[in-house]
């Protein structure tokens, strides 16, 4: 596996990120292990609500004061779940930049963009002058394709897909290894949305920095993505490259979740969905999360949590795949 | 829109308003019970001697002759001349107005130093102690009577330790020389240090109860912009580059909480001129707001209409310098 050789910049191992609410733990990231390499991209997907945001953001812990981690996080080799703000700080921006899903909130509308990379240079670089800043931020702003001199604007006066460019270059002006992308095409229009992607894809390249890429849609990840990691109610029920996902998919999740891709072959107009819905994450059930969703359902399901099996050059977490291995 | 033509705008709107208020405030005089002359010489004067100060007032001509002549007046600037000191009533206002900017001046920069760093720190640690401090502080001040406060700091502080006086502006005399009308900015100007330090200690008690009490309201308004502001993608997008807190909160999140804010500050301080008239009264701070309730107890119309007319224009003026402060925090209104 040649892609499995580079330097891991991020390695998840047993991570479990518990939101604290007024009367419990909302588990929504439970237990996951990921490992992301030097300049690769791995696309994160799932439904609505199983934790990638949690995931994208922990990361950073940006998430509330006082959510719980556990595991291990390692971000070039230090592990973050110990760290405390201030230490964060110094990660965050620049080991790790972070982009968001829309650009209209996610980008204070009243600051002009020189001092939003100003601010945010100066923080990482003490006594930078606002001179110096402006050439970096010149720099910056005509790679992702902005011309320098809309950087006395103000935001507010730029259009959607415009305001994501600013954004993409405010999480790499520090050249950052790892980038987090939270959705970062979804609230825009079908073709700035694939000018954006290239744009993602380009910069990775001549930064040679490497990609989480949170979504929902198939299709985002099907053309940006090395590698992709399937998320469960908190769980990572598989993970492979990206071609054994799309055409051998193991889990009875994947394989539902790839058929109910909108097609637009006429034929084959009917919509598969998935029944059910995902458990709590309060009390998420002892067995397998997806067994009450699962055409697949065995008894084992239901009594203890499946372990994770490497197959195929990935992992899937499910117990249809035990065989061979013993049960544990 | 230029901000010239938006501010010329204002004015015009604001011109009609400053008329109507000049209506009501003639007629509604003229029906309240109380009568000028005999607030002047008292019940038991003679007759002929009050029909004769009725007639020189003018009083004895019919009521919209009276009103007419009074818009001329004021049309030509004039405001008449107190039926009580017999002094135009501009002159009087010119004399006491200092007193009752720097009182507000001061208030409202305490109202705005509670409320800024008190909300958005509140804001920060929702739920937190000093949140719900936060909370009770401004329950408390907004239930308040702003004389009552002011009665109750004067207690503590003036009467029973003695820190501070009682009321009044400065002794007679001042020890620098008065070119602005407001003491402070004059002792400094004059370099007397130990004048600064009496006038302060006038001012101390009057603007601390005007500006706490308007406080409660800011502090609401600026913790639950905040509040709204924090949840939003921005903070975490600051958060995400590294920002420190001092920046995220108040460059990011206070900064466009304040957007809202600026909109109704106006009013607030219409309401901040309404509790000056009170403070002065309960600290006998020689401004325009314990004129006006002198003057109308004297029943002296000239004296009220012109002060409410001041008022309004005072009003009208701190608006527009509003607006003028929120299109500098927000260039979303300039372009
Ligand atoms: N601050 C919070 N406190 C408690 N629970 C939370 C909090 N934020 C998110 N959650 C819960 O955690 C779970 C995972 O949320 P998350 O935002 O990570 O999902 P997601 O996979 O990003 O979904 P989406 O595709 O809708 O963005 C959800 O059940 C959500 O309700
Ligand atoms: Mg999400």
């Amino acid at each position: 596996m040649a892609k499995n050789e580079g330097e891991a910049v991020l390695r998840a191992e047993n991570l479990k990120i518990h939101y604290k609410t007024k009367k419990s733990y909302v588990k929504a990231v439970d237990g996951i292990d990921l490992t992301l390499r030097k300049g690769e991209t791995i696309g994160i997907v799932g439904e609505s609500g199983c934790g990638k945001s949690t995931f994208g953001q922990g990361i950073l812990k940006l998430l509330p004061q006082k959510t719980k981690y556990y595991g291990k996080l390692l971000v070039r080799d230090v592990d973050v779940t110990p760290l405390r703000e201030n230490d964060m700080r110094k990660v965050r921006g620049k080991v790790v930049g972070m982009i968001f899903q829309d650009p209209m909130t996610s980008l204070n509308p009243i600051t002009k963009v020189e001092k939003l990379f100003y601010e945010t240079l100066e923080e990482h670089n003490p006594g930078i002058s606002f001179n110096e800043s402006r050439e970096v931020t010149a720099q910056i702003l005509q790679k992702v394709g902005i011309e320098p001199r809309r950087m006395r604007e103000y935001p507010f006066q730029f259009s959607g897909g415009m305001r994501q460019r600013v954004m993409i270059a405010l999480a790499l002006v520090l050249n950052p290894d790892i980038i987090v992308a939270d959705e970062p095409t979804t609230s825009l229009d079908v073709i700035v949305q694939a000018q954006i992607l290239n744009l993602l894809d380009e910069l990775r390249q001549s930064y040679n920095a490497s990609i989480i890429l949170i979504t929902h849609d198939l299709g985002v990840v099907a053309e940006m993505a090395d590698r992709i990691a399937v998320m469960y109610a908190g769980h990572i029920v598989e993970q492979n490259e990206k071609e054994k996902i799309y055409y051998e998919p193991k889990h009875p999740y994947t394989k539902l979740l790839l058929k109910s891709i909108p097609n637009t072959n006429p034929k084959d107009l009917e919509l598969t969905f998935i029944p059910g819905s995902p458990p709590s994450l309060v009390n998420p059930p002892i067995g397998c999360r997806f067994a009450s969703r699962c055409p697949y359902k065995m008894s084992i399901c239901d009594e203890k949590e499946p372990p994770v099996v490497e197959i195929d050059g990935g992992m899937v977490k499910c117990w249809l795949y035990t065989q061979g291995s013993d049960n544990q | 829109m230029s901000l010239r033509s938006y501010i010329l705008t204002r004015i015009i709107l604001a011109l009609p308003m400053i008329f109507i208020l000049l209506v009501v405030i003639f007629f509604l005089l003229r029906i309240i019970p109380g009568d000028p002359v005999l607030a002047i010489l008292g019940g038991k004067a003679p007759l002929e001697v009050i029909e004769q100060k009725r007639h020189e007032m003018g009083l004895d001509k019919p009521i919209m002759v009276q009103f007419f002549d009074y818009l001329k007046d004021v049309f030509t600037g004039n405001l008449g001349t107190s039926t009580l000191t017999n002094r135009p009533v501009i002159e009087e206002l010119k004399d006491r107005f200092p007193a009752t900017l720097e009182l507000t001046i001061f208030a409202f920069i305490i109202a705005l130093l509670i409320g800024l760093f008190w909300g958005a720190e509140s804001a920060w640690r929702k739920d937190e102690p000093l949140d719900i401090g936060a909370r009770v502080y401004s329950v408390l001040l907004y239930s308040v009577p702003v004389f009552w406060f002011g009665l109750i700091l004067q207690l503590i502080f003036a009467s029973y330790l003695r820190w501070l006086p009682v009321g009044g502006r400065i002794p007679a005399v001042t020890s620098f020389e008065v070119r602005t009308g407001l003491y402070v900015l004059d002792a400094i100007m004059s370099g007397d240090w130990k004048g600064l330090l009496d006038v302060l200690r006038y001012l101390a008690l009057p603007s601390i109860t005007l500006g706490m009490v308007t406080s409660s309201i800011f502090l609401r308004m600026v913790r639950n912009n905040t509040v709204l502001i924090l949840s939003k993608d921005l903070v975490k997008a600051a958060r995400a580059r590294g920002l420190k807190k001092r920046v995220v909160l108040y460059g990011h999140a206070v900064k466009n909480a304040f957007v809202p804010i600026f909109t109704i500050i106006g009013m607030q301080f219409a309401s901040l001129l309404a509790g000056a008239i009170l403070t002065e009264t309960t600290f006998s701070w020689p401004g325009i707001g314990s004129y006006l309730v002198m003057k109308i107890r004297y029943r002296d119309f000239p004296a009220i209409q012109g002060t409410i007319i001041f008022f309004g224009l005072f009003i009208v003026v701190i608006s527009i310098i509003i607006d003028i402060v929120n299109a500098l925090v927000d260039p979303r209104v300039r372009y």
